[in-house]
């Protein structure tokens, strides 16, 4: 029995070690859009991959082995989110971001010089729903179906939620960012 | 602003987090407490001591001879808090064996281990996905 042990081991270290090397710096980005802060994204990417170790017997081979990280990366940094939601922020303050980006504060609030900020810093304050098609869409360039998948929704739901992410970021941009880009 | 030079802007943006050697050693840390968890885990069905285990473990595995004494004892003590080990002294000696909560832990690790498909074929699954 520890012999099985040790072996199962080794082979789980040695595809860690590929998956830390394939995908170890997208993992920590995806991270970073929904944290927005580097050294959290650091912390919860190590405990992704030691997750995605203890996960990897129950590991079906249904999805892809990427989508599958994908899949446990994601609810992890959601879990974060709402475990720091619920210990941090008023409920009834949940949604400032969202009505600051629609009556289009966001930009005077913001202090930075370049434009490439603006942009991400808009696409952070969008709400995590918005902003996570918006990263896998234009960032990741998934497909709809795709999207759907690994964050186990509908394609309409994607569709309408991309549509809705593009007029909050037009909106706060006085302008259109995607523009003749659609889906 | 065009799409790519949206890409752009996140890929700047993306520079501030930089996946490197420091993670990947911190995951292997991670991982290698899991490892080690199961590890004794499975040497406890018997009764053993403290310096039974430092033996078995120094000369039985390659992958823990960097669990020192100490280090054994404090994860004995980690267990048991978690009540997953017991202990009781017999002649001066602290014994430690699985708890019933430790055997049913042990035997749900076994059997994922038992499950977990064979190596070849998540590598080739993994080397696929990243095409």
């Amino acid at each position: 029995m520890e012999e099985t042990i040790q072996t199962s081991a080794l082979s789980r270290n040695q595809l860690i070690e590929e998956l830390m090397t394939d995908y170890g710096q997208e993992v920590l980005q995806l991270v970073y859009t929904y944290v927005h802060d580097a050294a959290l994204a650091e912390d919860l990417t190590q405990e992704i991959f030691i997750k995605c170790y203890k996960a990897l017997p129950s590991y079906r081979g249904n999805a892809s082995m990427k989508t599958w990280l994908w899949r446990i990366a994601i609810n992890h940094s959601k879990d974060y989110i709402k475990s720091w939601y619920k210990n941090n922020v008023d409920v009834t303050e949940t949604n400032v971001l969202a009505e600051t980006l629609e009556t289009g504060n966001l930009l005077e609030q913001i202090v930075q010089n370049s434009e490439d900020e603006v942009l991400f810093d808009l696409v952070i304050a969008l709400p995590v729903k918005y902003r996570e098609v918006i990263y896998f869409y234009y960032f990741e360039e998934y497909s709809v179906q795709e999207i759907a998948s690994i964050l186990s929704m509908n394609k309409n739901t994607v569709k309408t939620r991309l549509r809705k992410a593009r007029t909050l970021l037009q909106k706060a941009l006085g302008g259109n960012p995607f523009d003749g880009n659609t889906f | 602003m065009t799409e790519t030079r949206f890409k752009q802007a996140m890929k700047n943006q993306f520079k501030k987090v930089q996946f490197t050697e420091k993670h990947r050693e911190a995951i292997r840390k991670g991982i290698h407490e899991e490892f080690s968890d199961q590890m004794l885990l499975s040497m406890l069905q018997t009764t053993r001591t403290g310096y039974e285990l430092t033996q078995l473990l120094y000369t039985n595995n390659k992958q823990t001879v960097h669990l020192n004494e100490g280090m054994i004892y404090a994860m004995l003590h980690r267990l048991e808090q978690q009540q997953l080990v017991v202990s009781e002294w017999q002649e001066n000696e602290k014994r430690y064996v699985l708890s019933n909560k430790g055997v049913k832990l042990l035997t749900k690790l076994n059997k994922e281990t038992q499950k977990l498909p064979s190596i070849q074929q998540l590598l080739k699954e993994a080397r696929y996905a990243n095409d």
